[in-house]
């Protein structure tokens, strides 16, 4: 049974008059994936900084597992493995080298860090042991930094964007990972990318111009706000024209990607979507009708409430 | 072990230094800090075998002098080895991304320091020490013998660099790209902390505030100190300032403390900010 705690009380961090993060306020506890949203800018990382005594608070205390991080920086950090923004271990050192370095930082046995390396860098593909880190590519790095954030078996882990430049064959073992580690771990993680989260994290926490400004189990948020996007594809070629004139007064508008499938926007309302569904029917045999899109991501773009500026990820 | 308390601080700094020495030669630099030093000792030794044992016994007449020119080279060895192994030190970390690294692990910021530090030291008081058994070893072959105060000189040439190398830390923290930090700290040691203290000199003011002011003390031992000489050519009269031991010893070891202290405060207080 994990017994973790993060608490975060009125959090700020000022830089001249700007308020990076603003007031903020949360506490979780046990086990499972949190996740901690927002636009770029909006003090994600610079929340993340505090909560590792990367930098001092302008006010407020983040408590891990009750103790003060601001007071006793490295009792604290021995609690918690991270991963915040790019970390690149020397390069000059091999793979093994700075895996070990982290690992006799957090006064691990030898023979520790090297089963860690053996059984957790085989989980997530890590390179060669002997290579250089400088030799390395962005996700392969990407990869070192996350065996050495889970060194040690921390029950706190914080993952600031952890997927950031890896392909999706490396995002998916990365997602595996969390999904497993999270059932007996506290994981609070970053991300952009929403189907991620929605994949792996119980709770969403929202963050906007530095005041945090929800949080919500993800499977209610996203029963909130039920996608407003469908697509449609047809057995056999239809005439999109006609489609879009038999759905004319139930949608906002239909986009054809072929002359067998397109993207429909409506109302969001379900009694809307049973007769898009009867309507379409109507013009051919439908293969597929399905929710285009994150209702996450709809939730995401609704409470920051600028679309412009949300990374469509 | 707890990672906390005296016992942890010192495995951490402990760790630290490895790791730091392991850096620096997988980087070459130590190497290439070796093969620096080797050319400029090859310099001193190849022009003495060339004119001949005879001819430098002679020159010379005792092991002191030898001593006294053959390590003339020190002060800029120091100068070098400081800048190239300190100049860096702690804007690697706060000016990096490898600061998200090792700045999220259980250590203390000072262990950081203190470990970079010893690390360093210790190699570039190894590079420099390649001077010392050259030189040392030709005053044996030439005047079948080495001059006691040999001793002395590598004593005061090791807390000098300690104080040089405490310094270039102080200007890592200072900068936040570490080339910049090297850059400037071998531009400050070899070219305006020289210049400093022969003006300070012609205007006849002894330069006690000057670190490297304290270096004159290496050769200066292998002789009866002459704290002030006056030249006087026509109507100007220039003095020469040499340092007393006692006088250069505190030297050294005020730029040490203050330097190491400062730099430890600003390392404390940066954020990681890659450029």
């Amino acid at each position: 049974m994990n017994n973790s705690s993060v608490t975060v009380t009125n959090l700020t961090k000022k830089y001249g008059n700007f308020k990076a993060v603003d007031n903020v306020s949360f506490d979780l506890e046990g086990t499972g994936a949190f996740a901690y949203l927002g636009q770029n800018g909006a003090g994600k990382t610079t929340t993340f900084k505090m909560m590792t005594g990367l930098i001092t608070q302008t006010a407020g205390k983040v408590l891990i597992d009750g103790i003060d991080i601001a007071r006793e920086r490295t009792k604290a950090l021995n609690r918690i493995g991270a991963l915040i923004e790019t970390p690149e271990p020397y390069s000059s050192l091999s793979v093994k080298e700075a895996i070990q370095l982290v690992g006799a930082l957090k006064n691990m046995k030898r023979s520790d860090i090297l089963d860690h390396m053996e059984n957790f860098g085989k989980r997530v593909q890590m390179p060669d042991q002997n290579r250089k880190v400088g030799t390395l590519s962005r996700g392969q790095r990407a990869r070192v930094v996350f065996v050495a954030a889970f060194l040690g078996n921390p029950e706190i882990i914080f993952l600031d964007e952890p997927t950031n430049g890896m392909d999706p064959a490396e995002r998916k073992i990365i997602r595996d990972v969390i999904l497993d580690w999270k059932k007996d771990h506290m994981i609070l993680m970053s991300s952009h990318l929403l189907q991620e989260v929605s994949d792996t994290c119980e709770e969403v926490l929202l963050i906007n111009k530095g005041k945090l400004v929800l949080r919500e189990k993800t499977r209610e948020l996203e029963s909130r706000y039920n996608s407003k996007s469908l697509k449609v594809e047809y057995m056999a070629p239809v005439d999109m024209i006609k489609l879009s004139d038999i759905l004319s007064s139930e949608t906002n508008s239909v986009e054809p990607q072929t002359n067998k499938s397109a993207i429909i926007y409506f109302d969001g309302v379900l009694q809307t979507r049973a007769r898009i569904l009867r309507d379409l029917q109507a013009l051919g045999d439908v293969i597929t009708f399905s929710e285009y899109g994150s209702s996450l991501e709809e939730a995401f773009v609704d409470l920051i409430g600028d679309k412009q500026t949300v990374d469509p990820n | 072990m707890e990672q906390t308390g005296l016992g942890w601080d010192l495995k951490s700094t402990f760790i630290i230094m490895k790791y730091q020495m392991l850096f620096y030669l997988k980087t070459k630099r130590f190497l290439t800090m070796i093969i620096l030093v080797i050319l400029m000792v090859a310099i001193t030794v190849g022009i003495d075998l060339y004119v001949g044992v005879d001819t430098v016994r002679t020159e010379y007449g005792t092991s002191g002098a030898f001593l006294a020119s053959g390590l003339g080279f020190v002060t800029i060895t120091i100068a070098v080895l400081a800048g190239f192994y300190g100049g860096d030190a702690t804007s690697i970390e706060t000016g990096t991304n490898s600061g998200y690294f090792i700045m999220v692990q259980p250590v203390r910021k000072s262990s950081i320091l203190l470990g970079r530090f010893i690390g360093a030291y210790i190699l570039a008081a190894a590079t420099m020490m390649i001077e010392f058994v050259v030189v040392g070893s030709m005053s044996q072959y030439i005047f079948a013998g080495v001059d006691t105060k040999f001793w002395l000189a590598l004593a005061e040439s090791l807390f000098i660099l300690m104080a040089f190398l405490a310094l270039a830390f102080f200007f890592s923290s200072v900068f936040k790209n570490p080339l910049i930090g090297i850059l400037f700290s071998i531009l400050a040691f070899v070219l305006i902390m020289p210049i400093i203290d022969v003006v300070i000199s012609i205007e006849n003011i002894e330069p006690w505030f000057n670190l490297y002011y304290s270096t004159n003390i290496i050769t200066a031992v292998f002789a009866p100190i002459v704290h002030v000489s006056s030249k006087t050519r026509g109507p100007i009269t220039i003095k020469t300032y040499v340092p007393y031991v006692w006088e250069a010893n505190y030297i050294a070891l005020i730029y040490l403390v203050l330097s190491l202290s400062l730099s430890y405060i600003i390392f404390r207080r940066k954020e990681v900010k890659p450029q």
